[in-house]
Protein backbone atom coordinates (compact mmCIF):
# COMPACT_ATOMS: atom_id res chain seq x y z
CA UNK A 1 0.00 0.00 0.00
CA UNK A 2 0.69 3.45 -0.61
CA UNK A 3 2.93 4.96 2.64
CA UNK A 4 0.39 7.88 4.34
CA UNK A 5 -2.86 6.80 2.22
CA UNK A 6 -5.03 6.17 4.66
CA UNK A 7 -7.88 4.16 3.72
CA UNK A 8 -11.90 5.46 4.02
CA UNK A 9 -11.85 2.04 5.94
CA UNK A 10 -9.30 2.39 8.32
CA UNK A 11 -11.31 6.14 8.99
CA UNK A 12 -14.64 4.66 9.16
CA UNK A 13 -13.01 1.88 11.78
CA UNK A 14 -11.53 4.36 13.85
CA UNK A 15 -14.84 6.87 13.80
CA UNK A 16 -16.65 3.40 14.83
CA UNK A 17 -13.81 3.11 17.60
CA UNK A 18 -14.50 6.73 19.23
CA UNK A 19 -18.66 6.32 19.22
CA UNK A 20 -18.10 2.32 20.56
CA UNK A 21 -15.27 3.84 23.19
CA UNK A 22 -17.66 6.93 24.16
CA UNK A 23 -20.67 4.42 25.11
CA UNK A 24 -17.83 1.87 26.61
CA UNK A 25 -17.12 4.96 29.08
CA UNK A 26 -20.49 4.88 29.41
CA UNK A 27 -21.31 1.81 30.21
CA UNK A 28 -18.49 1.43 32.73
CA UNK A 29 -20.36 4.62 34.76
CA UNK A 30 -23.34 2.72 34.33
CA UNK A 31 -21.62 -0.03 35.90
CA UNK A 32 -21.20 1.62 38.26
CA UNK A 33 -24.79 2.67 39.08
CA UNK A 34 -25.45 -1.15 38.85
CA UNK A 35 -22.86 -1.67 41.83
CA UNK A 36 -24.92 1.25 44.05
CA UNK A 37 -28.23 -0.27 42.98
CA UNK A 38 -27.06 -3.51 44.02
CA UNK A 39 -25.58 -2.01 47.61
CA UNK A 40 -29.13 -0.52 47.52
CA UNK A 41 -30.77 -3.56 46.99
CA UNK A 42 -28.86 -6.00 49.38
CA UNK A 43 -29.76 -3.55 52.38
CA UNK A 44 -33.10 -3.13 51.26
CA UNK A 45 -33.52 -7.04 51.17
CA UNK A 46 -33.42 -6.94 54.66
CA UNK A 47 -36.55 -4.11 55.07
CA UNK A 48 -37.98 -6.19 52.20
CA UNK A 49 -38.58 -3.24 49.97
CA UNK A 50 -36.70 -4.20 46.93
CA UNK A 51 -38.43 -6.31 44.17
CA UNK A 52 -38.01 -9.74 44.02
CA UNK A 53 -36.39 -9.44 40.62
CA UNK A 54 -33.92 -7.06 42.40
CA UNK A 55 -33.26 -8.93 45.19
CA UNK A 56 -32.76 -12.32 43.16
CA UNK A 57 -30.21 -9.79 40.60
CA UNK A 58 -28.24 -9.40 44.28
CA UNK A 59 -28.39 -12.74 44.92
CA UNK A 60 -27.18 -13.46 41.47
CA UNK A 61 -24.15 -11.21 41.83
CA UNK A 62 -23.36 -12.20 45.50
CA UNK A 63 -22.72 -16.41 44.12
CA UNK A 64 -20.55 -14.65 41.12
CA UNK A 65 -18.74 -12.56 43.81
CA UNK A 66 -17.88 -8.79 44.56
CA UNK A 67 -14.97 -9.38 43.27
CA UNK A 68 -15.36 -10.40 39.89
CA UNK A 69 -18.10 -7.40 39.43
CA UNK A 70 -14.80 -5.34 39.58
CA UNK A 71 -12.70 -7.11 37.28
CA UNK A 72 -15.47 -6.60 34.61
CA UNK A 73 -16.10 -3.32 35.44
CA UNK A 74 -12.40 -2.94 34.90
CA UNK A 75 -12.33 -4.90 31.67
CA UNK A 76 -15.10 -2.42 30.22
CA UNK A 77 -12.79 0.70 31.00
CA UNK A 78 -9.84 -0.71 29.33
CA UNK A 79 -11.54 -2.03 26.62
CA UNK A 80 -13.30 2.11 25.73
CA UNK A 81 -9.99 3.48 26.79
CA UNK A 82 -8.38 0.95 23.93
CA UNK A 83 -11.19 1.63 22.36
CA UNK A 84 -10.84 5.21 22.01
CA UNK A 85 -7.11 5.09 21.67
CA UNK A 86 -6.28 2.61 18.60
CA UNK A 87 -8.62 5.02 16.99
CA UNK A 88 -6.27 7.66 17.12
CA UNK A 89 -4.01 5.39 16.07
CA UNK A 90 -6.01 4.40 12.64
CA UNK A 91 -6.44 7.60 12.42
CA UNK A 92 -2.49 8.39 12.25
CA UNK A 93 -1.62 4.97 11.24
CA UNK A 94 0.96 3.66 13.74
CA UNK A 95 1.97 0.19 14.28
CA UNK A 96 1.94 0.14 18.18
CA UNK A 97 -0.68 2.70 18.94
CA UNK A 98 -3.10 1.58 15.94
CA UNK A 99 -2.74 -2.09 14.60
CA UNK A 100 -1.20 -3.36 18.58
CA UNK A 101 -3.75 -1.65 20.21
CA UNK A 102 -6.64 -2.60 18.01
CA UNK A 103 -5.71 -5.99 18.27
CA UNK A 104 -5.30 -5.56 22.30
CA UNK A 105 -9.05 -4.14 22.50
CA UNK A 106 -10.45 -7.31 20.61
CA UNK A 107 -8.48 -10.09 22.29
CA UNK A 108 -9.72 -8.11 25.63
CA UNK A 109 -13.11 -7.56 24.15
CA UNK A 110 -13.84 -10.95 23.38
CA UNK A 111 -12.67 -12.60 26.45
CA UNK A 112 -14.47 -10.76 28.61
CA UNK A 113 -17.62 -10.99 26.74
CA UNK A 114 -16.96 -15.18 26.97
CA UNK A 115 -16.07 -14.64 30.22
CA UNK A 116 -19.33 -12.90 31.02
CA UNK A 117 -21.05 -14.86 29.15
CA UNK A 118 -19.77 -18.51 31.05
CA UNK A 119 -19.10 -16.81 35.06
CA UNK A 120 -22.16 -14.71 35.16
CA UNK A 121 -26.44 -16.34 35.20
CA UNK A 122 -28.95 -14.99 33.43
CA UNK A 123 -30.04 -13.51 35.97
CA UNK A 124 -27.55 -11.58 37.28
CA UNK A 125 -27.55 -10.09 33.15
CA UNK A 126 -24.83 -12.51 31.97
CA UNK A 127 -24.82 -15.31 30.50
CA UNK A 128 -24.59 -16.55 26.49
CA UNK A 129 -27.61 -15.03 24.13
CA UNK A 130 -27.81 -13.23 21.00
CA UNK A 131 -26.53 -10.12 22.87
CA UNK A 132 -23.51 -12.00 23.36
CA UNK A 133 -22.83 -12.68 20.06
CA UNK A 134 -23.83 -9.20 18.98
CA UNK A 135 -20.75 -7.95 20.93
CA UNK A 136 -18.82 -10.06 19.45
CA UNK A 137 -19.57 -8.91 16.40
CA UNK A 138 -17.25 -5.75 16.06
CA UNK A 139 -14.07 -7.24 17.99
CA UNK A 140 -14.04 -10.34 15.84
CA UNK A 141 -14.92 -7.86 12.74
CA UNK A 142 -11.33 -5.73 14.10
CA UNK A 143 -9.41 -8.60 14.35
CA UNK A 144 -9.63 -10.07 10.97
CA UNK A 145 -9.39 -6.11 9.26
CA UNK A 146 -6.37 -5.29 11.44
CA UNK A 147 -4.81 -8.46 10.23
CA UNK A 148 -6.13 -8.95 7.12
CA UNK A 149 -7.89 -5.93 4.85
CA UNK A 150 -5.51 -3.16 6.74
CA UNK A 151 -2.61 -5.06 7.22
CA UNK A 152 -0.26 -3.24 5.21
CA UNK A 153 -1.68 -0.11 5.67
CA UNK A 154 -0.10 1.11 9.21
CA UNK A 155 3.08 2.41 8.13
CA UNK A 156 4.42 4.56 11.35
CA UNK B 1 -17.90 -8.26 -21.65
CA UNK B 2 -15.20 -10.26 -20.79
CA UNK B 3 -15.51 -13.37 -18.15
CA UNK B 4 -12.33 -13.38 -16.60
CA UNK B 5 -12.43 -9.29 -16.38
CA UNK B 6 -15.95 -9.40 -14.61
CA UNK B 7 -14.77 -11.67 -11.84
CA UNK B 8 -11.65 -10.06 -11.65
CA UNK B 9 -13.61 -7.07 -10.95
CA UNK B 10 -16.09 -8.39 -8.74
CA UNK B 11 -13.71 -9.74 -6.23
CA UNK B 12 -11.37 -6.71 -5.87
CA UNK B 13 -14.85 -4.65 -6.11
CA UNK B 14 -16.02 -6.80 -2.80
CA UNK B 15 -12.39 -6.19 -1.19
CA UNK B 16 -12.30 -2.68 -1.88
CA UNK B 17 -15.41 -2.10 -0.54
CA UNK B 18 -14.74 -2.77 3.02
CA UNK B 19 -11.17 -0.68 2.55
CA UNK B 20 -13.09 1.83 1.09
CA UNK B 21 -15.28 2.09 4.33
CA UNK B 22 -19.10 1.74 3.07
CA UNK B 23 -18.51 -2.09 3.08
CA UNK B 24 -17.49 -2.03 6.67
CA UNK B 25 -19.97 -0.25 7.43
CA UNK B 26 -22.41 -2.51 5.88
CA UNK B 27 -21.15 -5.45 7.16
CA UNK B 28 -21.30 -3.66 10.90
CA UNK B 29 -25.11 -2.69 10.40
CA UNK B 30 -26.46 -6.01 8.66
CA UNK B 31 -24.69 -8.51 10.95
CA UNK B 32 -26.06 -6.20 13.82
CA UNK B 33 -29.38 -5.42 12.21
CA UNK B 34 -29.77 -9.28 11.72
CA UNK B 35 -28.92 -10.13 15.06
CA UNK B 36 -30.91 -7.76 16.99
CA UNK B 37 -33.97 -9.06 15.42
CA UNK B 38 -33.01 -12.71 16.32
CA UNK B 39 -32.58 -11.26 19.64
CA UNK B 40 -35.68 -9.25 19.93
CA UNK B 41 -37.73 -12.24 19.14
CA UNK B 42 -35.76 -14.97 20.89
CA UNK B 43 -35.04 -13.41 24.06
CA UNK B 44 -37.94 -13.20 25.62
CA UNK B 45 -38.70 -16.57 24.87
CA UNK B 46 -35.57 -17.46 27.01
CA UNK B 47 -36.97 -14.70 29.72
CA UNK B 48 -40.18 -16.33 29.86
CA UNK B 49 -39.00 -19.99 30.13
CA UNK B 50 -36.60 -19.11 32.78
CA UNK B 51 -39.11 -17.62 35.30
CA UNK B 52 -42.07 -20.70 33.90
CA UNK B 53 -38.60 -23.14 35.12
CA UNK B 54 -38.04 -20.91 38.26
CA UNK B 55 -41.93 -21.06 39.14
CA UNK B 56 -42.71 -24.53 38.00
CA UNK B 57 -42.29 -27.50 40.10
CA UNK B 58 -40.67 -29.61 38.08
CA UNK B 59 -37.89 -26.63 37.11
CA UNK B 60 -37.21 -28.96 33.23
CA UNK B 61 -36.01 -25.64 31.36
CA UNK B 62 -37.02 -27.42 28.15
CA UNK B 63 -40.35 -28.16 29.00
CA UNK B 64 -40.55 -24.46 30.08
CA UNK B 65 -39.14 -23.58 26.80
CA UNK B 66 -41.44 -25.61 24.88
CA UNK B 67 -44.65 -24.22 27.08
CA UNK B 68 -43.88 -20.91 26.40
CA UNK B 69 -43.05 -21.09 23.08
CA UNK B 70 -46.49 -22.74 22.49
CA UNK B 71 -47.98 -19.85 24.23
CA UNK B 72 -46.05 -17.83 22.37
CA UNK B 73 -47.30 -18.76 18.91
CA UNK B 74 -50.59 -19.00 20.31
CA UNK B 75 -50.68 -15.06 21.06
CA UNK B 76 -48.62 -14.51 17.70
CA UNK B 77 -50.80 -16.07 15.58
CA UNK B 78 -53.85 -13.22 14.71
CA UNK B 79 -50.75 -10.47 14.47
CA UNK B 80 -48.94 -12.61 11.92
CA UNK B 81 -52.06 -13.55 9.96
CA UNK B 82 -53.23 -9.59 9.63
CA UNK B 83 -49.59 -9.26 8.48
CA UNK B 84 -50.06 -12.03 5.91
CA UNK B 85 -53.51 -11.15 4.86
CA UNK B 86 -54.01 -9.01 1.97
CA UNK B 87 -55.18 -5.17 2.72
CA UNK B 88 -58.85 -4.30 1.99
CA UNK B 89 -61.27 -2.42 3.19
CA UNK B 90 -63.77 -5.06 2.52
CA UNK B 91 -64.23 -7.84 5.22
CA UNK B 92 -63.05 -11.49 3.01
CA UNK B 93 -63.86 -14.81 4.45
CA UNK B 94 -61.66 -16.52 1.58
CA UNK B 95 -59.11 -14.23 2.31
CA UNK B 96 -58.92 -14.86 5.97
CA UNK B 97 -59.22 -18.31 5.79
CA UNK B 98 -56.12 -18.32 3.60
CA UNK B 99 -54.02 -15.81 5.88
CA UNK B 100 -55.05 -18.47 8.19
CA UNK B 101 -53.57 -21.32 6.92
CA UNK B 102 -50.27 -19.31 5.39
CA UNK B 103 -49.81 -18.67 9.50
CA UNK B 104 -50.76 -22.13 10.62
CA UNK B 105 -47.44 -23.23 8.03
CA UNK B 106 -45.56 -20.77 9.04
CA UNK B 107 -45.78 -20.92 12.58
CA UNK B 108 -47.26 -24.43 13.23
CA UNK B 109 -45.80 -26.82 10.07
CA UNK B 110 -42.10 -25.00 9.80
CA UNK B 111 -39.79 -23.93 13.13
CA UNK B 112 -42.47 -20.79 14.32
CA UNK B 113 -39.59 -18.73 15.61
CA UNK B 114 -37.09 -18.45 12.54
CA UNK B 115 -40.33 -18.00 10.33
CA UNK B 116 -41.00 -14.91 12.26
CA UNK B 117 -37.25 -13.60 12.65
CA UNK B 118 -37.38 -14.23 8.44
CA UNK B 119 -40.27 -12.16 8.53
CA UNK B 120 -39.48 -9.49 10.30
CA UNK B 121 -36.15 -9.11 8.50
CA UNK B 122 -37.89 -9.02 5.36
CA UNK B 123 -39.42 -5.43 6.66
CA UNK B 124 -36.34 -3.94 7.33
CA UNK B 125 -33.88 -5.57 5.04
CA UNK B 126 -34.08 -4.15 1.88
CA UNK B 127 -33.14 -0.66 3.60
CA UNK B 128 -30.02 -2.23 4.60
CA UNK B 129 -30.08 -3.31 1.38
CA UNK B 130 -30.00 0.41 0.13
CA UNK B 131 -26.58 1.01 2.57
CA UNK B 132 -25.41 -1.79 1.14
CA UNK B 133 -25.04 -1.16 -2.72
CA UNK B 134 -25.95 3.08 -3.13
CA UNK B 135 -22.18 3.80 -3.89
CA UNK B 136 -21.71 0.73 -6.67
CA UNK B 137 -21.05 3.08 -9.50
CA UNK B 138 -22.03 6.90 -8.19
CA UNK B 139 -18.57 7.56 -6.24
CA UNK B 140 -16.32 6.83 -9.00
CA UNK B 141 -18.48 8.22 -11.82
CA UNK B 142 -18.54 11.69 -9.36
CA UNK B 143 -14.37 11.34 -8.88
CA UNK B 144 -13.77 10.31 -12.49
CA UNK B 145 -11.66 7.47 -11.53
CA UNK B 146 -13.50 4.86 -14.03
CA UNK B 147 -11.76 6.27 -16.37
CA UNK B 148 -8.29 4.78 -15.67
CA UNK B 149 -10.37 1.46 -15.46
CA UNK B 150 -12.20 1.85 -19.02
CA UNK B 151 -8.45 1.85 -20.25
CA UNK B 152 -7.88 -2.13 -19.87
CA UNK B 153 -11.67 -3.22 -19.63
CA UNK B 154 -15.14 -2.53 -20.98
CA UNK B 155 -17.81 -0.71 -19.20
CA UNK B 156 -20.00 -4.15 -19.37
CA UNK B 157 -17.45 -5.65 -17.58
CA UNK B 158 -17.04 -2.62 -15.00
CA UNK B 159 -21.24 -3.21 -14.54
CA UNK B 160 -21.72 -6.72 -14.23
CA UNK B 161 -18.46 -7.08 -12.31
CA UNK B 162 -19.43 -4.81 -9.45
CA UNK B 163 -22.77 -6.14 -9.48
CA UNK B 164 -21.13 -9.86 -9.13
CA UNK B 165 -19.14 -8.10 -6.40
CA UNK B 166 -22.34 -7.07 -4.62
CA UNK B 167 -24.42 -9.83 -5.26
CA UNK B 168 -21.45 -12.38 -3.30
CA UNK B 169 -20.94 -10.08 -0.41
CA UNK B 170 -24.76 -9.93 0.31
CA UNK B 171 -24.51 -13.69 -0.08
CA UNK B 172 -21.87 -13.74 2.52
CA UNK B 173 -22.96 -11.76 5.01
CA UNK B 174 -26.63 -13.60 4.68
CA UNK B 175 -25.29 -17.13 5.02
CA UNK B 176 -23.33 -15.79 8.44
CA UNK B 177 -26.54 -14.81 9.61
CA UNK B 178 -28.41 -17.27 8.76
CA UNK B 179 -26.01 -20.37 10.24
CA UNK B 180 -25.74 -17.76 13.78
CA UNK B 181 -29.16 -17.11 14.18
CA UNK B 182 -30.01 -21.39 12.93
CA UNK B 183 -26.90 -22.54 15.49
CA UNK B 184 -27.96 -20.68 18.55
CA UNK B 185 -31.42 -21.98 18.19
CA UNK B 186 -30.69 -25.81 17.67
CA UNK B 187 -27.35 -24.92 20.43
CA UNK B 188 -28.76 -22.90 22.87
CA UNK B 189 -32.59 -23.27 22.88
CA UNK B 190 -33.19 -26.59 20.78
CA UNK B 191 -37.48 -25.59 20.66
CA UNK B 192 -37.15 -27.89 16.90
CA UNK B 193 -35.51 -30.81 15.55
CA UNK B 194 -32.26 -30.16 13.69
CA UNK B 195 -33.24 -31.20 10.24
CA UNK B 196 -36.42 -29.15 10.71
CA UNK B 197 -33.99 -26.23 11.85
CA UNK B 198 -31.59 -26.70 9.31
CA UNK B 199 -33.87 -26.65 6.11
CA UNK B 200 -35.45 -23.66 7.04
CA UNK B 201 -33.13 -21.93 7.94
CA UNK B 202 -31.28 -22.45 4.77
CA UNK B 203 -34.74 -21.78 2.75
CA UNK B 204 -35.13 -18.42 4.30
CA UNK B 205 -31.51 -17.41 3.59
CA UNK B 206 -32.00 -18.36 0.52
CA UNK B 207 -35.23 -16.57 0.19
CA UNK B 208 -33.77 -13.55 1.62
CA UNK B 209 -30.64 -13.79 -0.82
CA UNK B 210 -33.63 -13.97 -3.81
CA UNK B 211 -35.41 -10.49 -2.21
CA UNK B 212 -31.70 -8.79 -2.32
CA UNK B 213 -31.34 -9.14 -5.70
CA UNK B 214 -33.90 -6.33 -7.11
CA UNK B 215 -33.17 -4.43 -4.63
CA UNK B 216 -29.50 -4.47 -5.77
CA UNK B 217 -30.61 -4.09 -9.06
CA UNK B 218 -32.49 -0.67 -8.08
CA UNK B 219 -29.71 0.67 -6.33
CA UNK B 220 -27.30 -0.07 -9.42
CA UNK B 221 -29.73 2.00 -11.28
CA UNK B 222 -29.80 4.78 -9.04
CA UNK B 223 -25.93 4.76 -8.94
CA UNK B 224 -25.50 4.84 -12.33
CA UNK B 225 -27.57 7.91 -12.63
CA UNK B 226 -25.35 10.29 -10.08
CA UNK B 227 -22.11 11.10 -9.99
CA UNK B 228 -22.85 11.67 -5.37
CA UNK B 229 -22.80 9.18 -3.14
CA UNK B 230 -24.70 11.23 -0.98
CA UNK B 231 -27.64 11.87 -3.47
CA UNK B 232 -27.40 8.16 -4.34
CA UNK B 233 -27.93 6.91 -1.14
CA UNK B 234 -30.59 9.66 -0.29
CA UNK B 235 -32.42 8.65 -3.77
CA UNK B 236 -32.07 4.65 -3.08
CA UNK B 237 -33.40 5.06 0.51
CA UNK B 238 -36.40 7.35 -0.28
CA UNK B 239 -37.31 5.03 -3.25
CA UNK B 240 -37.19 1.96 -1.41
CA UNK B 241 -38.77 3.54 1.69
CA UNK B 242 -41.28 5.44 0.08
CA UNK B 243 -42.93 3.17 -2.26
CA UNK B 244 -44.88 1.17 0.62
CA UNK B 245 -45.55 4.15 2.55
CA UNK B 246 -46.95 5.57 -0.87
CA UNK B 247 -49.49 2.61 -1.16
CA UNK B 248 -50.26 2.76 2.39
CA UNK B 249 -51.29 6.48 2.59
CA UNK B 250 -52.35 6.42 -0.88
CA UNK B 251 -54.98 3.18 0.06
CA UNK B 252 -57.12 5.71 2.71
CA UNK B 253 -57.55 7.85 -0.81
CA UNK B 254 -57.86 5.32 -3.05
CA UNK B 255 -58.17 1.10 -2.78
CA UNK B 256 -56.08 0.63 -6.12
CA UNK B 257 -53.00 2.27 -4.39
CA UNK B 258 -51.86 -0.28 -2.45
CA UNK B 259 -50.65 -2.45 -6.04
CA UNK B 260 -48.05 0.52 -5.84
CA UNK B 261 -46.05 -2.15 -3.89
CA UNK B 262 -46.03 -4.35 -6.78
CA UNK B 263 -43.25 -1.58 -8.53
CA UNK B 264 -40.54 -3.03 -5.98
CA UNK B 265 -40.89 -6.54 -4.15
CA UNK B 266 -42.68 -5.19 -1.21
CA UNK B 267 -45.98 -6.60 -2.55
CA UNK B 268 -44.89 -10.09 -2.82
CA UNK B 269 -41.88 -10.93 -1.05
CA UNK B 270 -43.78 -12.38 2.06
CA UNK B 271 -45.01 -14.83 -0.65
CA UNK B 272 -41.37 -16.62 -0.84
CA UNK B 273 -42.69 -18.35 2.47
CA UNK B 274 -46.09 -19.08 1.13
CA UNK B 275 -47.35 -22.68 2.06
CA UNK B 276 -48.34 -22.65 -2.07
CA UNK B 277 -45.60 -23.51 -4.30
CA UNK B 278 -47.56 -21.70 -7.07
CA UNK B 279 -47.04 -18.47 -4.84
CA UNK B 280 -43.31 -19.15 -4.73
CA UNK B 281 -42.92 -19.74 -8.08
CA UNK B 282 -44.64 -16.17 -8.65
CA UNK B 283 -42.90 -14.03 -6.22
CA UNK B 284 -39.23 -15.23 -7.36
CA UNK B 285 -40.23 -14.84 -10.90
CA UNK B 286 -41.47 -11.62 -9.58
CA UNK B 287 -37.88 -11.17 -8.14
CA UNK B 288 -36.14 -11.99 -10.82
CA UNK B 289 -38.03 -10.40 -13.56
CA UNK B 290 -37.63 -7.20 -11.79
CA UNK B 291 -33.91 -7.76 -11.36
CA UNK B 292 -33.48 -7.83 -14.77
CA UNK B 293 -35.86 -4.66 -15.63
CA UNK B 294 -33.42 -2.45 -13.13
CA UNK B 295 -30.68 -3.94 -14.30
CA UNK B 296 -31.30 -3.21 -18.27
CA UNK B 297 -32.05 0.19 -16.67
CA UNK B 298 -28.86 0.64 -15.23
CA UNK B 299 -26.96 -0.96 -17.86
CA UNK B 300 -28.47 1.25 -20.18
CA UNK B 301 -27.83 4.56 -18.33
CA UNK B 302 -23.96 3.36 -17.34
CA UNK B 303 -22.88 2.65 -20.78
CA UNK B 304 -24.66 5.91 -22.51
CA UNK B 305 -23.61 8.44 -19.85
CA UNK B 306 -19.81 10.36 -19.29
CA UNK B 307 -17.92 8.73 -17.40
Amino acid sequence: MSEGKRPGGLTALAVINFVFGGFGILGSVGLLAVMAFLNAAAKSGENQEASEAQQEMAKAWEQVGIGFFYAMLIFGAVSAILLIVSGIGYLQQKKFLGRTLGNAYAIVSIVSSLVMGVMVSSQAGGGFNIGTIIGLVYPVLTLALLNGTFKEDFTR
Amino acid sequence: MKTRHVLLIAKYSARYSVRGGIGLVFLLLSLSFGLLVAHTMLQPVEMAANQFARNSRSGDPQEARQRVLEELTERSKPVIAWMLKPSSTEPDAAADRAADAWTDYLLDERPGMLSAIFLILLFGWPLVVAFGAFDLYSGDIGSRQLRYQLLRTDRSSIYFGRLLGMLATFVIVLLLLGTTVTGYMGLKLSLYPWPALLGWGAYGTVAMVVVSMPYIALCAWISTGFGSSFASLTIASLVISGVPLFALLGQRAHEYAAYVNYVLPWGFQMRLFHDDPVQVALAVAGCVLQTALFLWLGFRTFTRRDL
